[in-house]
């Protein structure tokens, strides 16, 4: 399993606020806090005493509030996750489609033999087939670690759709679903991919297993579309002369 | 090997590179026999179109030897003698099946990058941008050719490399110009861009049945082709002047009724006089609008009523001013799009075989592909009359 561990950022519970007395240590807290951090940044100057000055606001405006240091830190976690990827804490659906012109118990066959999933989503190393209707997964990390967890099939409806989500251990939790409808006017198989992550501390704090450039709908869009490519071409295309970036794939 | 690849604008090089590897079961590696600079790539070489990187090797006009077959390429053997579509086409999409080779939807494997700037993403184009792909292109001494068991064609032995090499590109791109264009007896063709696929756009008119071919171009011996070749009339847009002078001559020579069929074989680096140019000129240096689409306004505005403009020229982004009043309110039909290269090989390829037609008459330079740069710097001054480069690797 993982070493990494994401970091806790829970601790925005206000009940131990409940006394004046804690509220008023916090507000000084923050107001020293705040008044430290403008003396550093206007001595520095430049663009970090810029941030600092920044800082100091933001604090000053905590003490105004009467909110004071405890929880800053998770705070200014969920506010830089919303500038930096759009999305506040807690699950993250993502979903997209796309239409092969292949019949669709073709497309539900290829896709309910989980192991062959690697060749297609780019996130995903290996998958590997347990007993129960169970499987094991693996991505790899950005620093070339690997994590893994375990899933098992929910729903299972044969040319129509396929259900899996994560067993209990999982680092991010998630459910996974796939459905294939037919097109109009015999033009394949419309195929929609839902993915669901938990993301219980967030999405930054997923960032070291990776997860913030696997958790996008580009990326969704990408594994359908290679997908789509294996299963009508045969084969995912690659535009390098010397060095696959991904393996070609025999259908 | 040897390979010419794109350094930036006005700087094309003869770089030595690794030989191209099978990488996916369908590919095969030609070795290139005859290979040629397309009008296209002037765009490339003028710095206009976005999404190539230094280093990249370009070229989509060749044909060559078969050297290496992946392992699912059964239609081929070692030594057939190929000439291969520009457009990498997979032929089991719902677009190559219906004919549509060039809008193939699983040859790019940039997609999302093309999605982001046209809605949707066409075929994957050999050496033509990271947007189609980034294939290296076939200016070189080998090239990899994907989905190889549905593009190349074995060239029969009685047709020579030159007369084979143009059913690559610009003898398709255009007869398709006019193939799309549902003419009909009688009909007159205004065909903007005298250079190769000016040409052949040309001869195809004349061998689908156009009554009259007008070509139109600022060169005076790319007329004088037109003219020899296939007893074009020609209009020299020099001697005319803006583009309401233009129209105006168009619609002269028409009795007033306006080609029936107009054809902008320029595309984004149109040329034009006054005002209107430095317009597209200084937008298009300020990357306001990514063309200058100049031939364009002047054939939507001379079509006839009802008729068709048909765009074989490249366009990468956006373009401004265009008669859209006119091109509504004249109940105008638009053709255009990359060329379905796969579909047409086969019938062009029998005529040249018949022939019917010998598309070696473009070519006006022969030069060794060491010589890439120097062939560049020519072709885009038009000196010494330079209408179409063939290397030899």
């Amino acid at each position: 399993m993982t070493s990494h561990r994401p970091i806790d950022y829970r601790s925005n519970d206000d009940s131990h606020l409940d006394s004046a007395r804690e509220r008023e240590k916090q507000r000084a807290l923050a107001l020293a806090a705040s008044v430290g951090s403008l003396m550093v940044g206007m001595r520095r100057g430049g663009l970090s005493g810029l941030v600092l000055g920044a800082f100091s606001g933001y604090l000053a405006y905590r003490a105004s509030t009467g909110r004071g240091l405890k929880g800053t830190g998770r705070s200014l976690m969920q506010g830089a996750e919303r500038t930096l990827t759009g999305h506040r804490a807690g699950p993250l659906e993502l979903s997209a489609a796309v239409t092969i012109a292949r019949p669709s118990e073709e497309l539900y066959a290829y896709w309910r033999d989980f192991t062959r999933l690697p060749a297609i989503m780019t996130s995903i190393t290996a998958v590997e087939n347990l007993a129960d209707g169970r499987s094991r997964w693996q991505a790899e990390t950005p620093l070339g670690g690997t994590y893994e967890w375990e899933a098992e099939i929910v729903e299972d409806v044969p040319g129509e759709r396929i259900v899996w989500r994560s067993l209990e251990g999982a680092d991010v939790p998630q459910t996974g679903e796939i459905r294939f409808v037919e097109a109009p006017g015999g033009r394949g198989t419309q195929v929609e991919l839902k993915l669901r992550y938990e993301l219980p501390h967030g999405l930054l704090a997923a960032a070291p297993l990776g997860f913030v450039n696997a958790l996008s709908r580009e990326a969704v869009r990408e594994d359908l579309r290679h997908f789509k490519q294996v299963m009508e071409a045969g084969e995912v295309p690659t535009g390098a002369i010397h060095v696959s970036t991904r393996e070609g794939v025999a259908r | 090997m040897k390979a010419v690849c794109w350094h930036g604008a006005q700087d094309m090089r003869v770089d030595n590179v690794a030989d191209p590897q099978i990488l996916n079961p369908r590919d095969a590696i030609i070795k290139i026999t005859s290979t040629a600079i397309c009008g296209s790539d002037l765009h490339l070489y003028g710095g206009f179109m976005p999404g190539m990187q230094a280093g990249d090797i370009v070229g989509h006009e060749f044909m060559g030897e078969v050297v290496e077959l992946g392992s699912a390429v059964t239609n081929l053997s070692i030594g057939n003698r190929v000439v291969v579509p520009f457009t990498i086409a997979c032929g089991q999409c719902f677009f190559c099946d219906s004919g549509y080779h060039s809008l193939c939807d699983n040859s790019n494997p940039n997609a999302g990058i093309a999605e982001k700037m046209w809605g949707q993403s066409p075929s994957g184009l050999f050496g033509y941008t990271h947007i189609l792909g980034g294939y290296a292109g076939g200016q070189a001494e080998y090239v990899r050719v994907p989905y190889a068991d549905v593009g190349p064609m074995v060239v029969p032995e009685s047709v020579s490399d030159e007369q084979a090499l143009f059913l690559t590109d610009i003898f398709p791109t255009g007869y398709q110009a006019i193939a799309q264009c549902d003419m009909q007896p009688g009909d007159t063709v205004a065909i903007w861009g005298c250079g190769p696929v000016g040409q052949f756009a040309i001869a195809s008119a004349k061998m689908l049945g156009a009554a009259r071919v007008i070509a139109i171009d600022t060169v005076n011996e790319r007329l004088d082709m037109a003219a020899r070749q296939h007893g074009a009339e020609t209009l020299n847009p020099r001697d005319v002047g803006n583009t309401l002078q233009i129209v105006e001559a168009l619609r002269d020579m028409t009795a007033g009724r306006g080609p029936d069929i107009c054809v902008d074989a320029v595309g984004l680096e149109a040329h034009g006089v006054g005002p209107e140019y430095w317009y597209d000129n200084i937008k298009q240096s300020l990357q306001m609008e990514t063309a200058r689409p100049i031939v364009l306004r002047q054939a939507i505005m001379a079509c006839r009523k009802a008729g068709t403009v048909s765009i074989p020229g490249v366009y990468g982004g956006i373009a401004d001013k265009i008669p859209i009043g006119a091109l509504m309110n004249k109940a105008l039909t638009i053709k255009t799009g990359q060329t379905h290269v796969q579909h047409y090989l086969k019938p062009l390829m029998d005529h040249v075989e018949r022939g019917d037609i010998d598309p070696s008459f473009v070519i006006t330079h022969r030069m060794r592909l060491d010589q890439a740069p120097e062939a560049y710097d020519m072709f885009q001054a038009r000196r010494d009359n330079c209408i179409k480069v063939v290397m030899q690797p």
